[in-house]
C-alpha cells in the first residue's frame, strides 16, 4: 500500500472519531437579538440599491414618441413629403454610386526555357568536385 | 421554536410566506424568517467560520446579506431556499477565511491531539476512543490549510457531504473538486509530517 493511500485510510480514521466528538449545543439566541437582526435586515433592504426601473428613460422615450405623434398630427404634408424624399434618395442609392473600373489582366510572368536532358547530364558530368556516381543507383529510402 | 409570521398563523409559517413577508416589508415575517433560519446558519458558520471571527458577528452579516440580496433568490425546480441560504453562507465563511489576513496562534494541542497527528504520519496507534483529541487535531490541522482546501475538507470529511452536495454548494465542478480534495489532503500529509519534525506547526 503506498504512502497516501495510508494517510488517506488514517485521516479518514481520525475524522471518523473527530466526527463522534460532541459539538457544542446550539444556545438560543440571546433576547433581543432576532428582533435587532431582523429590523437591521429591513432597514438594509430597503437601504440597498435595487435593480434600477430607470423610469427617466422610460419618460423620455414616451415623451419622444408622442412628440413625434403630434408632428405627424400638425404637419402631414411636410412630413410626408419628407419621409418620400428620403425613402426615394434611399432607394436610388445603389444606382447613383459608380461601379469601380475593372482591373486590367495581368501579364503572365516570362519562363525561361529549361535545358534538355542530355545537355544538363553533361552539365554534371563536367563538374569537377562531383564524386557521386550519377544517375544516383537505385537505393532504398531510409526513414527514421 | 420557529415562530410563524403573524398575520395569517396557519398559512404563513412556510418560510416562503415568510420571504414574501420580508418583500413587503413586514417586521413580523422578518423577525420569523430570522428565528427560523437561525440554527442552520449558525450551524453551518460555527464549522466554517474563520478563528479570528466571532460566531455571532457572522450569524449577523449572513442575514444582512439574505435581506438585501432576497429579490435575487427565485424559486426555481430543484433550488430551494434552503440550498440558496447554505451556499450563500458557506461563500460568506469562505469570504472571511480568505479576509483572515494573519492566523492567530493556535493554543498547544493536547497530549491526545498530539499522539492522533503523530498516528497520522508514523505507526503508533492512536488513542482509541478519544475523541475531542481527534477533533482537536483535526482542527488544529485543517486551520493551516488555506480557506477553500479547508472548506472542502470539512464539507467532505467532517460533515461527510458527497462531491455533488459541495460542488451544488459551492458553485465549482466536480471534477475540480475532486483533485483539489486530493491536493488538499496531500497537504495535510505534508503538514503533519512536518508538524511531527518540528514538534508542532505554530508559526
Amino acid at each position: 500500500m503506498s504512502e497516501r493511500r495510508r494517510f488517506d485510510l488514517r485521516w479518514e480514521r481520525l475524522v471518523a472519531s473527530a466526527r463522534r466528538a460532541p459539538s457544542p449545543e446550539l444556545r438560543a439566541p440571546r433576547p433581543g437579538w432576532v428582533e435587532r437582526v431582523a429590523r437591521q435586515g429591513l432597514l438594509a433592504r430597503t437601504g440597498a440599491p435595487r435593480r434600477a426601473r430607470e423610469p427617466l428613460a422610460w419618460a423620455g422615450l414616451m415623451g419622444l414618441g408622442a412628440i413625434a405623434v403630434v408632428v405627424v398630427l400638425v404637419w402631414p404634408g411636410p412630413v410626408a413629403s419628407t419621409a418620400e424624399a428620403l425613402a426615394s434618395g434611399a432607394v436610388a442609392l445603389p444606382h447613383s454610386v459608380p461601379h469601380a473600373p475593372r482591373l486590367p489582366h495581368s501579364p503572365a510572368a516570362p519562363r525561361p526555357p529549361l535545358p534538355s536532358r542530355d545537355e544538363t547530364l553533361a552539365a554534371l558530368s563536367r563538374l569537377p568536385g562531383l564524386t557521386l556516381d550519377f544517375p544516383f543507383p537505385s537505393r532504398r529510402t531510409e526513414t527514421p | 421554536m420557529a415562530a410563524s409570521c403573524p398575520a395569517i398563523p396557519e398559512v404563513r409559517s412556510t418560510v416562503q410566506a415568510c420571504l414574501d413577508g420580508v418583500r413587503r416589508g413586514e417586521s413580523g415575517a422578518a423577525e420569523a424568517l430570522v428565528r427560523r433560519l437561525e440554527p442552520q446558519v449558525r450551524r453551518l458558520v460555527r464549522a466554517h467560520r474563520p478563528r479570528a471571527v466571532p460566531e455571532d458577528d457572522l450569524v449577523q452579516e449572513v442575514f444582512l446579506a439574505v435581506f438585501t440580496r432576497l429579490d435575487r433568490y427565485e424559486e426555481r425546480a430543484g433550488v430551494p431556499f434552503d440550498h440558496w441560504l447554505s451556499r450563500l453562507t458557506i461563500n460568506l465563511c469562505r469570504d472571511a477565511l480568505r479576509s483572515e489576513r494573519r492566523r492567530r496562534p493556535l493554543p498547544p494541542p493536547s497530549p491526545e491531539a498530539r499522539q492522533w497527528i503523530a498516528s497520522l504520519v508514523a505507526d503508533p496507534a492512536p488513542p482509541v476512543d478519544e475523541v475531542l483529541g481527534a477533533r482537536a487535531a483535526v482542527e488544529l490541522l485543517l486551520s493551516q490549510l488555506p480557506p477553500d482546501d479547508r472548506l472542502l475538507l470539512t464539507l467532505l470529511s467532517l460533515e461527510e457531504r458527497s462531491l455533488e452536495e459541495v460542488a451544488a454548494l459551492t458553485g465549482r465542478n466536480r471534477t475540480a473538486l475532486k483533485v483539489r480534495a486530493f491536493r488538499a489532503r496531500r497537504r495535510l500529509q505534508s503538514l503533519a509530517r512536518r508538524w511531527l519534525s518540528v514538534g508542532g506547526c505554530d508559526e
